[in-house]
Order: structure tokens, then C-alpha cells, then sequence
């Protein structure tokens, strides 16, 4: 399975010394993660990957409106429902991408 | 038989704008012409829930199309206006339809209401429909990163218009899901994270085996032309052109692709069959001719069969008709004069491609109340007209969208006063 080069520098899990690990480091080696990741682990991990979204696009969420890049880190900040939906996205996708690492072809 | 598709657009800010785009002038619209359905259009301002509940109650609307903001337990059209919502409405505008809801939510609660209240199929999603698409551009249609989303959510649409079964439609859509999320992943990975939302929130409850007919049998109107598909050799689409006059000289053209061979089957009163029929065109191409001169009174039902082939036609009935205007191009400039009240002046604009937006502007002499009438296909009169301008004011200005294919035929007239005018259709 290909993958998008930005993806496998973005943050995908929290260390146990509290720092992120991203996709690359996960791939190459043993990383001492955290058993389980609280609401505010999850929430930092998608600002960290938000944070590496490309500028010139933004999100459409039907009902609820166009985010930009810095606009979702608001709502996530703040705890909003849409903010809540951003990180439950990114939360899914994680899971997604970790249990597919295996096939991840990063040649 | 004629059998209809409701299609309910709206389209009023950013979010709406967009997916209206994809869908009215892309993906779901444009297909659903091809196809042999009568089409109940409510787009933009007229997606609204007194329109919307009027045409669902309609005989013969087998599928329902909507795009609007939801929650789990509405569906909204126009301006946030409530189209559907659970507890108030008329379950008859759900009995025996298949309904596909491009909304946020609704998968939650009124999805199932509907299929609860008689619909025979529901699509929709059960958290909010996300996709992502690229600032700053001002056509969404230009936005390769918005058009994945709704190539995917329109496949539903375009599979069922097809002949489908519902579950075959929704495996169809969830697996072309997949393939784009695995496509982006190595492209561009937000826009496969949000594919994957989308894919993982799709919902269909209802009958799996409930499809649309095929068979059905389409009205042509005089001098319109009319498409169609046939999606394999041996497939075959009807058509009627009802209450043909005694002694007319009467064109049937057909006109399809050039690597195939479609013939045409015309049989008056009774559907033809490839044995018995009363003329056919018979090439070995698929671009058919039968002229009927002089016609007997009564109906004439017309077979439109692929001999070897696939692909799309476009089929029209004609009769010649007398000069109905003064030919005027797109874009120019037209002076005219109105000599008194009730004068008239007519013109056509021939040619008009499907799926446009056709603006009629009409610059009157101050004092006057000139207005202006439109038809696709047959001269506009005051009482027969697809649109009209008609304020109490000299100027007016009208625009047909999405245009049928075909000729547009434009009277000026005065409802007071008299004088100059200027008139422009433009695209």
C-alpha cells in the first residue's frame, strides 16, 4: 500500500514519555507507546496532525460549514461538536493506518 | 408508462454551492437526462417543502434525489427550510420510492422512518457527510479534490438510474469509496482520511432487491430532442409521441454512435415490436431517418433498438414549421420596436446546449411595461411559456437552468406603452 510522503511524518501515536511518535519512527522500530490514549491524548494528536494539513485546502462539513486549517484547530481547541467530529476523524483514521502499517510500502 | 425522478437541490451558501455543482452539472443531473425517466427538477429556491411534498405525492414517482443540510431526524432544502422530518409528514411522499438523501444525519432516525412509512430503499449518512476541496477557486468543478467526493456519493444515484438493486447499489458505491481512499492515501492522505469518514457513515436500510423499471416509456415532445442510452446489444428504449394530427408530414430522426447500429421501430397506436411495426429505419448505422407523410390521427410509439452496440443517441420527432421568429445568436445585441400595446415580436435562439444557464435580458423604453416570454422547443406565447419576465417595469430579465437541449423561442410584448428595445440571450 502506497502512502502519501507528509503522512508518514505526521504524529500517529503518543510515547510513553508523553512525546508523539510518527508513522516513519513506527515503521522502523520498536517505540514504547502509551497502552491507551484519553480523550485529551487523542485530541492533541489530531491539533499535532491538523497542524501539518496543506493550507490550500479546507474541509466542508454538510450542516455545519467550510473549516480552514486554522479554523479546525479553533474548533478543537474550544471543544465544539465540530471540533469533537475533527478529532473522532483523525482518531478512526489512526486506527485505520495502524492496523494496515504492515502493508504501508514506504519505498 | 411514464415513471419520475424527483430531484431536490439546494443551493444557498458555500457548502451547498458546492455539492450543487457537482451534482446538477456533473454527476447526478446530466446522467439522470440520459436517462428514460421524467425528471421533477426543484433546484435552488424551489427546493422548498411545500413543492417538495406536492411533487413526492405525485403518481408515478418511483426515486427521490435530495442534497440539503440534515440532522438525524429532518432533511432540509432550500435556506435550511424543513423538506422532511419525522412525525410530520404524509408517509405517502416515502410509500414505494427509493430515496437517497445526500444529508448529513438522516441515517440516524428519519432513514428508517421513511423505509418504516413504505419507502422502499433509503441512502444516506449517518454522520456528517465530509469532504475537502481547494481555496480559492472560483468553479468547483475545476476542484479535482472536491470532485472524488461526490463522484463517489453520486454513484448511487447514477447506479439506481441504471436499473440496480439497493443493495448492489450500496456494495457499489461503498467499494468505489474504498478505491479512492486507497487511491489518495498515496496521494494526498486528509483527503483519504475524510473518503474513509464518508465511507464508514454510508447507510442503506430497506429492501436490497427494490430497483427501478427499465421498461419504461417516455413522451417525446414535437421538434425536442430527446436522449437516451442503450447499454448493450439487444437493449431497446420506447417512446411515445402522443396526439399526432391527420395529414401531417412527420420526421423521426435518430441519431447514436458511430460504432454501433441502433435501428428504429414506429408503430401508431400499439408498441412496435422488431416484427411488427409500421415503418422502421433500418441502416446498418445508428443514425436512423423516417419521414410519415401524410400522418393518420392517434399516438405513434417508437422503438429505439441497438442491432449491435452500446452507447448513448438522441432521438427527436419533428413536423416543419412555419417561420416562428427572427433566428437571433447568443451574445448580440438586438434593437427592436413595439408599435403599441399587445404588439409582439418573436425570436429563437436555435441550438442551446443541455445543462446551460440561459439569461434573457430585456432593456424597454421608460414608461412602458414590455415583457418577455421563453420556450424550449415550440413558440412562446402568453399563455404557453416555460418562463416569462413580467414585472410592471420596461426591463425584465429571465434565466432558464439547467437548458434542454434545443431551440429557444422568445416573444417580446407589450403589456403598455410602445417604443425601443434592446434584447440579448446569453450563456
Amino acid at each position: 500500500m502506497k502512502i502519501d510522503k507528509r503522512e508518514l511524518d505526521k504524529p500517529i501515536v503518543k510515547k510513553t514519555d508523553g512525546t508523539f511518535a510518527t508513522l516513519k519512527e513506527i515503521m522502523a522500530g520498536p517505540v514504547r507507546v502509551q497502552a491507551e490514549l484519553g480523550p485529551e491524548d487523542h485530541k492533541d494528536l489530531a491539533i499535532a496532525r491538523f497542524e501539518k494539513m496543506d493550507s490550500k485546502k479546507a474541509f466542508s462539513v454538510v450542516g455545519k460549514g467550510s473549516f480552514t486549517r486554522d479554523q479546525i484547530l479553533v474548533e478543537i481547541k474550544r471543544d465544539t461538536e465540530v471540533g469533537k467530529r475533527f478529532v473522532k476523524m483523525q482518531e478512526k483514521f489512526i486506527r485505520y493506518l495502524l492496523n494496515r502499517k504492515e502493508e504501508i510500502d514506504v519505498t | 408508462m411514464s415513471l419520475n425522478i424527483l430531484e431536490a437541490e439546494s443551493n444557498y451558501e458555500d457548502v451547498t454551492y458546492i455539492g450543487y455543482s457537482f451534482r446538477v452539472r456533473k454527476y447526478v443531473y446530466p446522467y439522470f437526462l440520459q436517462k428514460d425517466y421524467d425528471l421533477l427538477s426543484l433546484f435552488g429556491n424551489d427546493a422548498i417543502r411545500e413543492k417538495f411534498s406536492s411533487y413526492c405525492l405525485l403518481p408515478d414517482v418511483v426515486y427521490i434525489s435530495g442534497f440539503g443540510h440534515g440532522y438525524d431526524n429532518l432533511f432540509t432544502g432550500q435556506h435550511g427550510e424543513v423538506l422532511w422530518k419525522v412525525g410530520s409528514y404524509d408517509p405517502r411522499e416515502a410509500q414505494g420510492k427509493i430515496i437517497h438523501l445526500m444529508s448529513c444525519l438522516t441515517a440516524r432516525r428519519l432513514g428508517p422512518d421513511l423505509v418504516d412509512k413504505g419507502a422502499r430503499a433509503y441512502f444516506g449518512y449517518e454522520e456528517e457527510f465530509t469532504f475537502m476541496h481547494t481555496l480559492g477557486i472560483t468553479d468547483p468543478l475545476e476542484d479535482p479534490t472536491a470532485d472524488v467526493f461526490f463522484e463517489c456519493n453520486s454513484q448511487v444515484d447514477r447506479l439506481i438510474a441504471d436499473g440496480l438493486p439497493a443493495g448492489r447499489v450500496y456494495d457499489a458505491t461503498k467499494e468505489l469509496f474504498r478505491e479512492k481512499y486507497e487511491d489518495f492515501l498515496a496521494r494526498d492522505s486528509d483527503v483519504a482520511m475524510t473518503l474513509l469518514h464518508d465511507h464508514d457513515c454510508f447507510r442503506m436500510y430497506g429492501d436490497q432487491e427494490a430497483s427501478l423499471p427499465t421498461d419504461v416509456t417516455k413522451e417525446l415532445k414535437l421538434n425536442t430532442s430527446v436522449s437516451g442510452n442503450l447499454s448493450k446489444t439487444g437493449d431497446s428504449r420506447d417512446f411515445v409521441l402522443k396526439g399526432v394530427k391527420q395529414g401531417e408530414k412527420l420526421t423521426f430522426t435518430l441519431n447514436g454512435p458511430g460504432d454501433s447500429d441502433f435501428d428504429l421501430y414506429v408503430r401508431i397506436n400499439q408498441e412496435p415490436e422488431l416484427r411488427k411495426f409500421d415503418y422502421r429505419g433500418y441502416t446498418e448505422s445508428s443514425n436512423e431517418e423516417i419521414t410519415i407523410e401524410p400522418t393518420e390521427e392517434g399516438d405513434y410509439y417508437v422503438r429505439v433498438h441497438s442491432y449491435h452496440g452500446m452507447g448513448p443517441f438522441t432521438i427527436k420527432a419533428s413536423v416543419p414549421m412555419a417561420p416562428e421568429g427572427e433566428e437571433i445568436e447568443l451574445e448580440k445585441l438586438i434593437i427592436g420596436t413595439l408599435g403599441s400595446k399587445d404588439d409582439s415580436k418573436k425570436y429563437v435562439v436555435k441550438g442551446v446546449d443541455g445543462g446551460e444557464e440561459l439569461f434573457v435580458t430585456l432593456d424597454g423604453p421608460e414608461g412602458a411595461d414590455f415583457d418577455i416570454y421563453v420556450k424550449s422547443g415550440s413558440p412562446a406565447t402568453l399563455d404557453d411559456y416555460d418562463v416569462r419576465g413580467y414585472t410592471g417595469l420596461p426591463d425584465e430579465n429571465v434565466v432558464i437552468y439547467p437548458t434542454i437541449e434545443g431551440d429557444y423561442y422568445i416573444t417580446v410584448h407589450s403589456y403598455r406603452g410602445s417604443g425601443e428595445y434592446k434584447l440579448r440571450a446569453s450563456l
